[in-house]
């Protein structure tokens, strides 16, 4: 995937060895999960079914290919894994379910409050709610909002690499920063991909839906919210 | 306020670290992992690159205060070479500055102005208590991660 994954762990009354042994488990979780998925590795299971050389998916493919469906579905299409150039690409749904299968090691070996943040896709052991500033799209070195998050928020945009996003109905990209907040971060990451794609269109999608909540920068530099829509007080 | 930081490195099928770095007590440690695609060639020939097979190395608590400044290695990314400066002051990063960016394309002007501010307050942010993470896209991590180790080193700061 070529991200950077950082961890922010609670160690109060942990050993060192718990800690250490909770970390190494998550590492090597999101390298196997990298190993599978990654596009950048010709052997990769992903790799290997998009040229059609293996034609069974493993399960955890199989659960991959459902969560894309989910996503698809509750964005209406604008998160569409399988319109991507060069074939089926779950990039956008892959890093955060990876995220969330890493913290969940945290959660077994009994660490009770972290905070996973793989590539700018947060998401947070249930119970701790923690501040997450979001990069300002136009002011890189200022964040444009903080939030308050207790599980799962993403943010999707087209300031660092590019517009490489893809919008499935044709026409622009709606926004140049979209994040969402709430639920699991796998559906989270897709349906931040979804808005920075759709942008009021999935604005109202996400209305409808109890815990999510969303906004995005539009290229004017506009920004629209859904009403639950919570920012921290202190963003300066 | 006594500060801990430790490494650890571990390499899987070809180029992976680790940077670990435990706050003073009372706040949370952070760590940050690097990955990168085994097939991207700019980064496999990073001079800093960690030896094959899997190594762990944890380090205790340093017996001193750190303080101080130094410059990182420059490090390869996919874009040029960048190089980072550290600042410790009581066992704390204080500062992270880019002291040097080398870049090859018009497009790495976007990550003069954009990737770059991301990752310092990412790695800063792991300190500070006002937010907890940042959200946002991130790109040339990899050679900035392993330039700030570079300088921790130079700085004895373990």
């Amino acid at each position: 995937m070529g991200t950077v994954v950082s961890f922010l762990v609670d160690d109060e009354n942990l050993s060192h060895e718990l800690v250490s042994a909770a970390l190494d488990e998550a590492c090597a979780e999101l390298h196997r999960l990298d190993n599978r998925f990654s596009l950048w590795k010709s052997d990769s299971e992903l790799s290997r079914l998009r040229e059609g050389e293996v034609t069974e998916s493993s399960s955890l493919m199989d659960e991959v290919f459902e969560l894309c469906a989910r996503a698809c579905t509750i964005s209406q299409g604008f998160f569409d894994p399988w319109i991507m150039p060069g074939g089926f690409d779950p990039t956008g749904l892959v890093k955060g379910w990876a995220a969330e299968r890493a913290l969940s090691v945290l959660d077994q070996h009994g660490i009770g409050a972290a905070l996973i943040n793989a590539g700018g896709d947060v998401c947070v052991l249930p119970g701790t709610t923690y501040q997450v500033g979001i990069r300002h799209p136009q002011n890189p070195v200022d964040l444009c909002a903080v939030v308050p998050t207790t599980s799962a928020i993403a943010t999707s945009g087209i300031y660092e690499r590019g517009n490489h996003l893809i919008n499935p109905f044709g026409g622009d990209v709606a926004a140049i920063s979209a994040t969402v907040v709430g639920g699991r971060l796998a559906l989270t990451d897709a349906l931040a991909t979804a808005l920075a794609v759709g942008g009021k269109s999935v604005l109202y999608l996400l209305e409808g839906i109890v815990g999510l909540e969303g906004f995005f920068i539009d290229q004017k530099g506009g920004m629209f919210k859904t009403s639950g829509m919570i920012f921290a007080d202190d963003v300066s | 306020m006594k500060g801990i930081f430790s490494l650890m490195g571990a390499t899987v099928a070809g180029f992976v670290g680790v940077l670990t770095l435990h706050s003073p007590p009372g706040q949370s440690a952070a760590v940050s992992k690097v990955t990168s695609p085994t097939s991207n060639t700019t980064t496999s020939s990073s001079p800093s690159q960690p030896p094959s097979g899997t190594t762990t190395t944890t380090v205790a608590a340093p017996t001193q205060n750190v303080n101080g400044s130094a410059v990182g290695q420059l490090e390869n990314y996919s874009y040029g070479q960048m190089s980072v400066k550290v600042t410790i002051t009581n066992n704390q990063i204080v500062g992270l500055s880019i002291s040097s960016l080398q870049t090859l394309e018009s497009y790495s002007k976007q990550l003069e102005q954009y990737a770059v501010p991301i990752l310092k307050s990412e790695i800063l942010s792991a300190q500070s208590t006002r937010v907890n993470a940042v959200s946002g896209a991130t790109y040339t991590s990899e050679a900035y991660a392993y330039s700030i180790q570079n300088a921790l080193d130079a700085l004895h700061f373990k």
